[in-house]
């Protein structure tokens, strides 16, 4: 059985159907060791530290977010924002870890008169 | 202005939550820096059972913004191996200056919470957080 990239198992959740400049969540959730480098294995080796690097959301080219630091995010990184958009199309987020996995996923959102 | 680029925006309002009563600052190019209490909320639990998922909820209040937005928000856990735990540059497309996510955290500590506006002024939160389970087994 081959071990699953890590990074490339993702959800980007939003709404399928939204008003014009109304507020909605972006979920998005990695699934991701974002291993520390401080723990250990059964025996005793420590376990290369292997966190997300960089990770951004944008939607259309315009940014959600950037993140310059994942030091502390869980393992299998969750993060909520609240956006509102004018126009139908695509938030896409992108990602890279340590060990130079990269992966991305997008989600579209159709936008309807208020 | 080089000099100051290299500093971490951040660390005024960790040096304004080290030194209650206000003080010379850590540094003398960090005085330009405004710190300010009671705009940013970190949402966050008191009583954590395990330092391996802490929910975090950081949100600004909209009514104290006058006009500037919010460029960048930060996570500072000072007792973790790494201290910066979380920082994450805003964009446009928010319609809230709020995120939801979950960090780790090292030890018992108090994590502050960091927003960094338009026009440069710092939001500063901190919460003391009590850890019955560290996310660190190994003695760091």
């Amino acid at each position: 059985m081959s071990e699953p990239i890590p990074g490339r198992n993702a959800r980007l959740l939003v709404p399928p159907l939204v008003r014009t400049g109304e507020e909605f969540q972006v979920r998005l959730l990695i699934q991701h060791p974002m291993e520390t480098g401080f723990r250990r294995d059964v025996d005793g080796n420590i376990l290369e530290v292997n966190l997300l690097e960089s990770l951004s959301l944008d939607f259309e080219g315009q940014p959600v977010f950037n993140a310059l630091t994942m030091n502390a995010l869980t393992a299998n990184p969750f993060l909520t924002f609240v956006v509102a958009v004018k126009q139908s199309g695509k938030f896409n987020a992108r990602w890279r870890d340590m060990k130079g996995n990269v992966g991305s996923i997008s989600a579209s959102v159709r936008v309807v008169a208020a | 202005m080089k000099a100051l680029a290299v500093l971490p925006w951040w660390l005024p309002a960790v040096d304004a939550f080290a030194q209650p009563t206000p003080q010379k600052p850590l540094d003398e190019r960090l005085r330009a820096a405004k710190v300010e209490r009671g705009g940013l909320s970190l949402d966050i639990p008191t009583l954590a059972e395990t330092g391996t998922s802490v929910p975090v909820v950081l949100f600004v209040d909209p009514a104290k913004l006058a006009g500037r937005t919010v460029a960048r928000l930060g996570i500072i856990a000072p007792q973790n191996p790494r201290p910066v735990a979380l920082e994450l540059e805003l964009g446009s497309v928010l319609a809230q200056p709020r995120l939801t996510t979950a960090i780790r955290l090292g030890a018992t500590q108090a994590v502050i919470g960091v927003a960094q506006l338009s026009d440069g002024t710092l939001w500063q939160h901190a919460i003391e957080v009590l850890l019955t389970g560290s996310a660190c087994f190994d003695g760091t």
